[in-house]
């Protein structure tokens, strides 16, 4: 029994992780940093192959990932020349000419116990009450292209929201290099040619490198992107194919230099005709790219679109990546956990990639197996992952589905697509009832599902009925109170780029 | 923006209420403040009187969550002080539940890393103070609940009931009529009174007296879980006492309950009638309490399959029925008269908001459930055949999960419905004898680690100890004080 003893005279474990692109990084740090001398972890990239080198915009959860490393967010900004994201502008999902945010925080307040968007809808039917964009916060201030942190009770309107960031996705892995490295990770440069294992229980036992270097191991991570190298190729976990629900398999990115001085601090998500593109705010320059699916449009065709519709000077050719949504059944197998890209891929309309690899990373320092691995292990594991690539699954599909647009057969064909049932079970609630079920674990609770719901126009039929209750009069100066009152904190903001001027400034001082 | 044919969904008219305990006045109450436009009606046995075995309406304390709910519907603890001999309390304590013999204390609020947490401290210590939401306060993360005089305390709900415009009716249902939905649209009393309505509640306790009448609901039987299925409470009330925690003691039957109180204290025992017979309980209770038996109370451990059927919701023991180890039988009628209010049903009900609430409350329900199932984990010291038929209870799935996660790695797996706080659960599971294993970071921290945190601690327990006053000072200070 570990429990007494301590770490003391134990052998730590020796992790092997395949694989220096972001996820790989962020494994080595988070694990060397936070299981200190339980662990000895030896990190193998290949320089050769290369990271994918795309994943600019996150989602609040990263802050998290910072904090628990020690990292401050002045140093990660500085090094991966970061900006602020107040959530995600989505344009032309529901119908052309219609848009909403996805803010990082919730709309309004709640009465009584009460959610804000009852009384929004009934007021809504009363014509009384402004968009529901006018009751964020955060929505107000990214369409101002102001930006403050949140301050004060979670509870108030100034400190009720969240914020992440956009970053250089080329830069974030040499960063958590410096750090991981301090922290004791060894690295070796190489191309991984061999994945040796115990013939007996199928464990991988080393890998082998193209110069014959031989790394051995206890625990192997695979990080090694969409290959899978250790997960899908040598352990065969199975994968689980979405392309039914998700179509788009390709990107065609462009990185653009910035024009103005505007820093928006958010994204900006715009459906296209077979699929959408993004826009990416970051010091300097902007990264766009257009998701999109291969049956519905040509790579050709794909680069034309972006490069006309980026609206700003192209710094590089576009680049088309090749992917698919899905991801493997079992992301913990034998002795190999896939992490990142190597376990699975949601497409990045939610940012939500990162954040796949930071709880994987979390669950696995969790459940560390430092007395040797056992079955439940794995399963709780598995378990715990599963749960958040089904929500986040359902979440996306939503964003393709909820459409009333007709005018190409992709839309018409998302439009048309058969959800999975865990998703018509909620759209069905919403539709009927106004409510989102509440799930305790897991990402996208119902102020997100709201925000979607609404803003791509499923209206629910009915609303509770206590919304009923106040008189209109009162309803409508407390909802044009509230917006007032929104207006003006958020106009009181300073301007995101010349808080990330500031930001400059400091360090270079 | 598409065509907009958002309506509000149609407000119940009219709610009645059955049930003469806690539970139906609470409901009551909750109902008439959400619903300030629609009729309510509190329908009670003759003379207002209370299911006598119904545990959730004997209940004189319970959990935490009370005061949320209490704050959330308008009642005053200082009411609840005053007019229905309420006091304090800061935990439960179990005795003889491990074979060493070794007591063990589940404190209300925050459990520490090492050590005894803050409630618990103080109530050992006799000392009180209220929770401060200052961070960094060493009062910080301390919670308490009350105990009242049940009956007191639903006289006082029943007059906030009557000043919030409820109407009041006795008699028990003795016969319904349905719609062409099979709904109820009005419940004939054994009296030939009929009360009419858009929605009821059934809060009759065991039996289920108005449920039954909506349809054949599903039993589902916890008898292989639970192992305690009688309940003889003492006849008379103890003296009055001001310890701040109840006590759960492991003894060759079961176990008994000491619950002090301003107006005496509540003692009794609890066992399996096919291993102890009612004589031998009434013997064991005067052998281990000195105290003469009152009315015997048999239980059946379990839950309806399905709380809300028809367009009647059970809360209380008419939906579940368990031994009521800290009194969590309240508890959890206080969690679903909150889901309730959460997910109040418009009309005409929907189906699945319907099954949203009976997801949830099963959920809640059977973790709830699970953590009185935690309990028999523990071993006492003496050989008796509840003893051993506690040991070879059957454990859900997921209690399955959060043993071995907790001994394997002091970590408590998240489930989508918990009934009692992550804090209680692991003051049981370390205070009950499962053997627990440590997390790998904290493993990681080190040795000198470790040590500065229990040193934290203790200087925090310290602080706490200082910053209260003995609990009967204390007391008579706030009852001094001009009423607020
Ligand atoms: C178009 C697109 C847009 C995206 N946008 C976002 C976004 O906005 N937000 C977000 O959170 N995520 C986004 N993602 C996902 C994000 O890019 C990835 O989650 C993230 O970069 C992590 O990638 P990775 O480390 O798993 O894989 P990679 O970056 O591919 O790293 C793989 C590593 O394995 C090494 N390797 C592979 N094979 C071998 C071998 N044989 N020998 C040695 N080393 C080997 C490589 O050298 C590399 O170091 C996006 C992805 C795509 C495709």
């Amino acid at each position: 029994m570990i429990a007494s003893q301590g770490p003391t005279g134990m052998k730590p474990v020796r992790v092997v992780i395949a694989g220096g692109g972001t996820a790989g990084w962020m494994t080595a740090a988070a694990l060397s940093s936070q299981l200190a001398s339980l662990v000895d972890v030896h990190l193998v990239e290949s320089a050769e192959i290369g990271i994918v080198g795309v994943g600019e915009a996150t989602i609040p959860h990263m802050r998290e990932f910072l904090g628990t490393l020690g990292i401050s967010e002045r140093a990660f900004m500085a090094a991966t020349g970061a900006t602020y994201k107040l959530g995600i502008r989505f344009e032309d999902f529901g119908a052309i000419g219609e848009c909403y945010t996805h803010p990082f925080g919730s709309f309004g307040r709640e009465l009584d116990g009460l959610g804000f968007h009852h009384f929004h809808l009934r007021a809504r039917r009363e014509g009384l009450a402004a968009p529901l964009d006018a009751f964020s916060l955060p929505v107000r201030a990214a369409m101002l292209g102001r930006f403050a942190p949140p301050a004060g009770h979670p509870l108030t309107l100034e400190g009720g929201y969240g914020y992440a960031y956009h970053f250089d996705a080329a830069r974030l892995a040499p960063f958590l290099r410096t750090f991981a490295e301090s922290h004791g990770v060894k690295r070796t440069e190489g191309r991984i040619t061999e994945v040796q294992r115990n013939s007996l229980t199928g464990d991988v036992t080393a890998l082998r490198l193209e110069d014959g270097t031989v790394i051995s191991g206890d625990l192997f991570v695979d990080c090694s992107g969409f290959r899978s190298l250790l997960l899908g190729e040598t352990m065969a976990s199975e994968w689980e194919d979405w392309s039914r629900w998700l179509a788009c398999d390709r990107a065609a990115a462009l990185p653009c230099a910035a024009q103005g001085t505007v820093i928006e601090p958010q994204t900006r998500a715009i459906a296209m005709t077979a699929g959408w593109r993004w826009r990416i705010p970051l010091r300097g320059r902007v990264g766009n790219g257009y998701v999109y699916s291969s049956a519905h449009l040509t790579d050709d065709e794909a680069c034309a679109q972006i490069l006309a519709s980026a609206g700003a000077k192209p710094l590089a050719d576009p680049r088309v990546l090749r992917f698919r949504a899905g991801r493997r059944r079992k992301s913990w197998v034998r002795n190999v956990v896939g992490i990142g890209l190597a376990s699975g891929f949601l497409e990045p309309l939610e940012s939500t990639s990162i954040y796949l690899a930071q709880i994987a990373i979390a669950r696995l320092a969790d459940l560390f197996p430092v007395n040797g691995i056992e079955d439940a292990d794995r399963d709780e594991f598995n378990r715990l992952v599963d749960l958040e690539y089904d929500r986040i699954r359902d979440f996306l599909i939503l964003h393709y589905h909820a459409t009333r647009r007709s005018d190409s057969p992709f839309w018409q064909d998302m439009r048309a697509m058969a959800v999975p049932d865990s998703l018509t079970g909620a759209l069905e609630l919403w539709r009927r009832t106004a409510r989102i079920a509440p799930h305790a674990q897991g990402l996208f609770h119902e102020p997100s599902w709201i925000a979607v719901l609404l803003g791509q126009g499923i209206v629910p039929e009915g609303y509770d009925p206590r919304a009923d209750i106040a008189a209109a009069g009162s309803l409508e100066r407390a909802m044009g109170g509230l917006a007032k009152e929104i207006d003006r904190l958020a106009r009181a903001m300073p301007a995101h780029d010349e808080v990330l001027r500031q930001q400059e400034t400091a360090h270079a001082a | 923006m598409p065509p907009d044919a958002t309506q509000s969904r149609h407000m119940p008219g009219s709610v009645a209420v059955f049930g003469g305990g806690t539970v139906a006045c609470l409901t009551t109450v909750a109902l008439a403040r959400a619903l300030p436009r629609t009729r309510v009606t509190l329908v009670t046995p003759p003379g207002g009187s209370c299911n006598p075995t119904a545990l959730a309406d004997l209940a004189h304390t319970t959990w935490p969550g009370l005061a949320r709910l209490h704050e959330r519907i308008g009642i005053a603890e200082d009411d609840i002080l005053r007019r229905a001999s309420g006091s304090h309390c800061l935990g439960l304590r179990y005795a003889n539940w491990r074979t060493d013999g070794a007591e063990w204390i589940i404190g209300h609020g925050a459990a520490s890393p090492s050590g005894p947490g803050i409630a618990a401290a103080l109530a050992r210590a006799g000392r009180f103070a209220l929770p401060d939401g200052q961070p960094g306060s060493p009062l910080a993360g301390l919670d308490y609940t009350l105990r009242f005089d049940p009956r007191a305390y639903r006289a006082g709900l029943r007059s906030i009931a009557n000043r919030l415009g409820t109407t009041m009716a006795e008699g028990r249902p003795a016969a319904a009529s349905h719609n062409e939905t099979g709904a109820i649209t009005q419940v004939i009393l054994d009296t030939g009174a009929q009360i009419a309505a858009d929605l009821f509640i059934d809060a009759t306790g065991p039996g289920a007296g108005l449920i039954a009448l909506a349809g054949q609901p599903q039993w589902i039987d916890w008898q292989d879980h639970l192992p305690v299925n009688r309940l003889l409470p003492a006849k008379d009330l103890a003296r009055p006492g001001l310890s701040m925690l109840d006590r759960f003691e492991a003894c060759r039957e079961g176990w008994l309950w000491t619950s002090p109180g301003r107006d005496g204290t509540r003692t009794g025992l609890a066992y399996n009638a096919s291993l102890t017979s009612d004589a031998e309980a009434a013997d064991a209770l005067l052998g281990h309490t000195g105290a003469s038996p009152g009315e015997v109370i048999a239980i059946t451990p379990g839950r309806l399959e399905k709380a809300f059927t028809g367009n009647v919701i059970a809360l209380g023991d008419a939906a579940a029925q368990f031994e009521p180890i800290g009194w969590c039988n309240l508890h959890l009628a206080v969690r679903a008269i909150e889901l309730l209010l959460e997910i109040l049903p418009g009309l005409p009900i929907d189906t699945l908001e319907q099954y949203e609430f009976n997801r949830r409350w099963a959920l809640l329900a059977d973790r709830t459930r699970d953590f009185l199932a935690a309990h028999y984990t523990a071993r006492p010291a003496f050989a008796a055949p509840f003893w051993q038929a506690a040991a070879r209870l059957k454990h859900s799935p997921e209690l399955i999960l959060t043993l071995r996660e907790f001994a394997r790695r002091s970590r408590l797996p998240v489930f989508e419905e918990e009934s009692l706080s992550r804090d209680a659960w692991l003051q049981l599971l370390a205070g009950n004898g499962t053997p627990a294993g440590m997390a790998p970071r904290k493993l990681a921290m080190g040795h000198a680690a470790r040590e500065k945190e229990r040193a934290d601690e203790d200087r925090r327990v310290a602080a706490a100890l200082h910053a209260a006053a003995p609990y009967p000072n204390w007391l008579a200070n706030r009852l001094g004080a001009p009423s607020s």
